[in-house]
């Protein structure tokens, strides 16, 4: 991380919002003072505290965040997006973009059935049989698209905009625009991850201060790094008490230096985590029925089940962004029956999630999303399905988002998206606004100009809310 | 680099920018002659207003209509152009945009249809009379492209000695000259300078600036003795000649370049691993041996075009240095044009930020926003580098590959070792070939040798169990023998001794050849010509991409350098080959204004803390002005006219009064500088991820000082730098370079994880264990020992305050031990956990962690 340009000019801004907000109150409504000043009071109050809370932009919709990455890439027209015309044309070729893999212009029907649920009607395939249960809480987006065709790529692109070049990722945007509610769990984390793309970059604050990072968790199963203390709790206790000692001489003649006092209080948080992190890991606290829920326990639905578990842990405890990530199961080249198993693996811990979140109460103030990389191509490729980036569908629920709807279309084929379109930055850019931040105002200054997680680009999806 | 230019600026006044036109600005001259006007009059403004007004004009702007950013309702719009580029060049109808969109080239002017070609032909006339137009008036956007205005900023004046300043009251406090000019900005505030830090203090901050490690207890003491005048000078010196000063200032260069030990986002090659190590290596070495900066930049540049010293010498240094150029991204994508047109991009983001400190790929898709960078003068750069590769396409596009090449520059030398490897190449398949047809006979071969070795030993093996287990070898063998027999009859192959012989033969040639051939090392270096498999097919211009957009090839722009800069090397850019050479001279003569100032800034800024520019890497509009601009112009002087010599400006700085100051605010500094801007105090220091780790390596005995010969550098964290596809959790977790990015100044955050892993790490741990295990063996009082703690971890001996609460940290860590011991809990009981706990509080201190 650099601090090139505008950090030094952050540290010196030294605003005090409340006054601020006095005095410009005077003569602005409040909302859309947000929207003229907070940029600049959030650079202050980032140099200050990164992680104090902080106002949004507009009155947010959900809290907390939980993106759903179903790493592969699942089938479109496998699982939500019914093409029965797919049948007729299996000897019939299709006209394919520019840039395909190899995957043949010939169509492949889909070997699942479909059936419509809820009163809402909403189409699922047989492989959703849990999922369809909450067709009334879903909105089914299916014209979404993206740039890129290869997993790393794609992955770049969905989790920070941009399919190339290093960028934050979307956690760390938010955590940047709204800080943490919970002063000793971090704000952003990851659970398991993506082997197709190597390096920080789901979880990665790239360019933004290292502060805003997500936590990882590659092992849903082990804690934080260095969570565990080496030494029983009262020792670790002394050695705090002896770290106090010898910061109150120190910073004698000091006084100058808030990073030291700063330094302490990351002592005192560290060791407020040590504490109270462990509880927030430990599913084991769950009633046997919520742990059944989620499938613990279970050959196929335990992995994911856990890390739908702790995501729900962890939002309730006010963590802001969670990622859960299905390690590239639906890159399903070989065999269309693959997805079989992915949803087996898969189904019950989502549904659960949902249901789970709805009877606490919580699914107000959460957004759910749930996608992969792309789609798989409507045509063959050996027994399976090929990349497929021109047209795929994610659901999203739960804080702001209308349940029960299908939104947007593809072709015929189910190849191109076709019907209110949504790019990867649109998706962005309407996750921002739910939670209270304006896609086109949350802007970082780095390398000589203003980034924004959508780039030039976004379109906040209007039609999806509630 | 897709640019958000859309919100640039949002949120700062709009007025910093926008300059209202001064009168007599349109003097007679924009006019042009009256006739000229008349022209404009009758044949160009009815086209313009009738064709171009509805999506063009100041009535299009607030209608929200306004295409392409382009106004053509005012003159000041015509020539500043829109998103693309200056619609209008007076005199040069290539240049203007406007002709191309009317002929239905570039863009499709107007959309509806082409406009008659007499109509066309007017524009031309019109331009070619130098575009006459009299529409004055009009708020306009100052451009930034405005070369005359923009030679005004500071960053692009010539670099000057400034006079030194006389007449200072505080008289006493200057060392050199730049201590009288930073004290002259002093004063002028009001301030005053602080003393000296203590020695203790200065001896630790010294040593960890020039080599990243803390002093020793003897370097101290040594340096507490040295009464005679000229101590501090050699420590410095001391320090400076220690091989260990490479390591540290090599990773100090490496953040700039994207320093990576491996690259997975480029297809896999197991030499690469090794050619970024050499290229890392070979700043190691040239800092070490002071290279002279020039040569340094001129290496990296078109080390592979500098002629080897005599016929057949390597000119292994110069291939190597261009290593620096392979550590851009080469993603995966489908399509190869992107591929190489953002690899160009961070190269040439590189070359503008890390050697110029301007901020060049902001023009990649328009001219820049803020710097006299034109999309023009982005592509004559790239132009350079479409010239030059070190990869190749050829294949399928997911299959790229870097290309290595032998460390030999000249010819004759290249010629010998292309012929000795492929003789080599020759014996290696011969013998494959060889061994696959001998299989068998070299079988039975070996099972005879075996036999009769078994058979020896059974005839004198005198101990009974040893004797029957040769028995039942030899039995074995036979049977082998027999079968192999066997088959030959059954699949009739010849028993081919001759052929033994023969590979025989082969393999001793081989063996001869091998080293010669191998003692030509290949590397990844940069080659001329343009990336083999691509559409660029030879050495030449680029094509300016519209809006960067690499689908959209514009007109083909000359190489060269940045207009702003005028002729720096007399005559101009007279371009042979790629460029690169002409780029490395250009970069490189002593009349640049950027190369030294931004390297001079670089060492300040290791030094103080913060450059004189504090955005070390953007010295254009939107980077900081410099807060001294004499010390920079001062320092960039005496750094050419010293041979560009990095060690004597590292030293230069180091024997000033301003950095030999304490950090301690002494009057009311604090009050009146808080952020310290004037230089009335040294800045306080946070250990960077590698000076940190290194420490607490070197207390544990894992990492050594550098000794002379035999010395193991390969600890220290620059040798196990984190890669781009396992980041080390240490290194990130302290503010170590994103190896993906151009880090020109660390970040200093503070954060929860980082005490977590200060209190609980495995490593912290074992560095604290080895100290106290240290400490205890010297059976010594309570007091004798945190003296000795306290000059080990934090380099001076406690006070009589800090031996009392140290104390007290023992008794109560030792009395929660018996405590938790008696309850049958986990606990070391005794003074090995006391000391341990007491160890880890002063690794965990803010003394430790931050440097006076």
């Amino acid at each position: 991380m650099s601090i090139d340009d505008r950090g030094k000019r952050q540290l010196e801004f030294h605003v005090d919002r409340r006054g601020l907000l006095r005095r410009a109150s005077a003569g602005f409504p409040l909302l859309s003072l947000y929207g003229l000043l907070s940029e600049e009071v959030r650079a202050a109050e980032v140099s200050r505290n990164p992680l104090s809370p902080r106002q949004p932009h507009h009155a947010p919709r959900a809290k907390s965040v939980i993106f759903l990455f179903m790493g592969g890439g699942p089938s479109q027209v496998d699982l939500f997006d019914p093409k029965p015309k797919l049948a007729d044309h299996t000897k019939i070729p299709i006209k394919l973009p520019r840039i395909t893999r190899d995957s043949t212009p010939n169509c492949r029907p889909s070997p699942f059935r479909f059936q419509q649920h809820g009163e809402s009607g909403t189409w699922f395939s047989e492989l959703m049989p849990n999922l369809s249960r909450h067709a009334d809480d879903l909105c089914i987006v299916r014209s979404v698209y993206c740039d890129q065709i290869e997993h790393s790529g794609a992955i770049r692109q969905m989790t920070t905009g941009d399919g190339v070049l290093p960028r934050p990722s979307v956690g760390a945007w938010s955590l940047y625009g709204l800080g943490s509610e919970n002063d000793s769990l971090p704000g952003f984390v990851s659970i398991s991850r993506q082997s197709n793309l190597a390096g920080k970059v789901i979880h990665g604050s790239s360019f933004l201060p290292a502060a805003f990072e997500g936590t990882s968790i590659p092992d849903v199963k082990k804690p934080i790094a260095n969570l565990a203390m080496p030494v029983a709790r009262e020792i670790q206790a002394t050695r705090l008490a002896a770290i106090r000692r010898l910061a109150e001489v120190y910073r004698r003649r000091r006084e100058d230096d808030s990073r030291l006092d700063a330094r302490l209080a990351a002592y005192e948080l560290a060791f407020r985590m040590q504490t109270r992190a462990p509880e927030a890991f430990d599913l084991s606290r769950e009633s046997r029925a919520t742990q059944d829920l989620y499938g613990l326990g279970q050959k196929d639905t335990d992995e994911y089940g856990r890390q739908c578990l702790l995501a729900r842990r962890l939002v309730e405890r006010g963590v802001r962004f969670v990622v859960a990530n299905v390690d590239n199961q639906w890159d399903a080249h070989g065999n269309v029956r693959d997805h079989e198993k992915t949803s087996r693996q898969t189904d019950r811990p989502v549904a659960a999630l949902i249901a789970d979140l709805k009877s606490r109460g919580l699914l107000d103030q959460t957004l759910v999303v749930w996608g992969g990389e792309f789609g798989r191509t409507p045509t063959g490729q050996g027994g399976g399905r090929d990349h497929h980036p021109y047209g795929f569908t994610m659901w999203l629920a739960g804080g702001g988002v209308r349940g029960g709807m299908t939104y947007g279309s593809t072709d015929e084929f189910g190849f191109f998206a076709v019907e209110d379109k949504v790019h990867v930055h649109d998706l962005h850019a309407t996750m921002l606004h739910l939670i209270g931040l304006d896609h086109e105002a949350l802007t970082f200054r780095y390398s000589g100009r203003d980034f924004r997680l959508t780039d030039v680009y976004g379109r906040v999806v209007n039609e999806i809310l509630v | 680099m897709r640019m958000a230019t859309s919100n640039l600026g949002l949120h700062r006044p709009v007025s910093v920018f926008v300059v209202c036109v001064l009168a007599g600005f349109a003097g007679a001259e924009e006019k042009g002659p009256p006739g000229g006007v008349r022209f404009f009059e009758q044949k160009i403004r009815p086209v313009l207003v009738n064709q171009c007004y509805l999506c063009h004009s100041a009535r299009a702007a607030t209608a929200g209509k306004l295409k392409g950013k382009l106004r053509l309702d005012t003159r000041a719009g015509t020539r500043a152009g829109g998103e693309s580029g200056p619609a209008v060049v007076p005199g040069k109808p290539g240049d203007s945009l406007l002709v191309g969109a009317l002929r239905h080239e570039s863009f499709k002017m107007p959309p509806k249809g082409k406009l008659p070609a007499g109509v066309i032909a007017d524009f031309v006339t019109w331009i070619k009379m130098g575009a006459p137009d009299p529409r004055d008036g009009d708020a306009k956007v100052e451009s930034p492209q405005d070369l005359a205005a923009a030679r005004k900023l500071w960053a692009f004046r010539k670099v000057k000695r400034p006079p030194v300043p006389r007449g200072l009251r505080h008289s006493q406090w200057p060392r050199n000259d730049l201590d009288r000019l930073v004290l002259a900005t002093l004063e002028a505030r009001s301030l005053i300078p602080s003393g000296d830090a203590d020695r203790r203090t200065l001896i630790r901050r010294a040593t960890y600036d020039v080599i990243g490690l803390p002093p020793t207890r003897e370097e101290v003491e040594m340096f507490l003795a040295d009464r005679q005048s000229g101590a501090f000078r050699r420590v410095v010196s001391r320090l400076l000649s220690s091989p260990d000063f490479g390591v540290r200032w090599g990773r100090h260069w490496l953040d700039n370049v994207r320093y990576s030990l491996d690259d997975p986002t480029c297809a896999a090659n197991k030499n690469e691993n090794f050619s970024i190590r050499s290229y890392r290596d070979w700043v190691v070495r040239s800092l070490n041996r002071d290279l002279p900066y020039d040569e340094f930049v001129r290496l990296q540049v078109a080390g592979d075009l500098q002629i080897a010293d005599g016929p057949g010498a390597l000119n292994a240094d110069g291939l190597t240095a261009t290593g620096i150029w392979g550590l851009a991204h080469l993603v995966e994508g489908n399509d190869k044009e992107k591929v190489l047109a953002d690899c160009i991009d961070e190269q040439l983001d590189v070359l503008g930020r890390t050697f110029l400190g301007l901020t060049i790929s902001c023009a990649r898709c328009h001219d820049h926003k803020f710097d006299p960078i034109s999309q023009k003068d982005y592509y004559a750069l790239a132009g350079i580098f479409y010239s030059s590769h070190m990869f190749t396409f050829q294949g399928s596009a997911r299959l790229r590959r870097r290309i290595e090449q032998p460390l030999v520059s000249d010819e004759a030398a290249l010629h010998r070792w292309r012929v000795k490897k492929s003789v080599l190449d020759g014996l290696e398949a011969s013998i494959k070939a060889l061994d696959k047809r001998l299989g068998k006979t070299r079988e039975l071969v070996q099972v005879k040798k075996e036999l009769a070795a078994a058979r020896q030993r059974q005839k004198s093996e005198s101990d009974e169990k040893r004797k029957a287990e040769a028995d039942k070898q030899v039995k074995s063998l036979l049977g082998k023998v027999a079968s192999l027999l066997a088959d030959r009859k059954k699949n009739r192959w010849t028993f081919d001794p001759e052929g033994l012989r023969r590979r025989v033969g082969l393999i001793a040639e081989r063996d001869r050849l091998r080293p010669e051939v191998s003692a030509v090392v290949s590397r990844m270096v940069m080659q001329e010509g343009p990336v083999p498999g691509t559409r660029h097919k030879r050495v030449g211009d680029a094509r300016l991409l519209l809006r960067g957009n690499h689908l959209k090839p514009g007109p083909i722009v000359r190489r060269g350098f940045p207009g702003v800069f005028g002729d720096i090397v007399p005559g101009g850019p007279e371009i042979h080959g790629s460029g690169r050479r002409e780029l490395a001279r250009w970069l490189t003569h002593p009349g640049h204004p950027l190369t030294a100032r931004v390297m001079v800034n670089r060492v300040w800024q290791h030094l103080m803390g913060v450059g004189i520019v504090e955005t070390p890497s953007n010295f254009g509009r939107l980077g900081r002005p410099p807060t001294h601009p004499e010390v920079l112009d001062w320092l960039a002087v005496e750094f050419v006219e010293s041979g560009w010599s990095v060690k004597s400006v590292v030293r230069q700085i180091m024997l000033s009064s301003v950095y030999r100051q304490t950090s301690l605010v002494t009057g009311d500094g604090f009050r009146r500088d808080p952020a310290n801007r004037w230089l009335s105090r040294m800045n306080r220091k946070r250990l960077d991820a590698e000076a940190l780790k290194d420490t607490l390596l070197w207390h544990a005995g894992q990492v050594q000082r550098a000794t002379g010969p035999g010395w193991d550098a390969s600890k220290r964290s620059l040798f196990a730098a984190p890669t781009r596809s396992a980041p080390d959790p240490l290194l990130s977790l302290f503010d170590g370079p994103d190896p993906h990015l151009v880090v020109p100044r660390r970040a200093d955050s503070t954060s929860a994880p980082q005490s977590l892993f200060m209190m609980n790490n495995p490593a912290v741990l074992s560095t604290a264990r080895t100290i106290a295990g240290g400490l205890l063996k010297q059976r010594r009082t309570d007091g004798v020992l945190v003296d000795a703690l306290y000059r080990k971890i934090v380099g001076r001996p406690p006070s009589d305050e800090e031996q009392r609460l140290s104390a007290r940290t023992l008794d109560e860590a030792r009395e929660v031990r018996r405590r938790l011991a008696a309850s049958g809990g986990k606990a070391v009981e005794g003074d090995g956990g006391a000391w341990e706990d007491l160890c880890m509080a002063l690794l965990c201190s803010n003394e430790f962690i931050y440097v006076d």
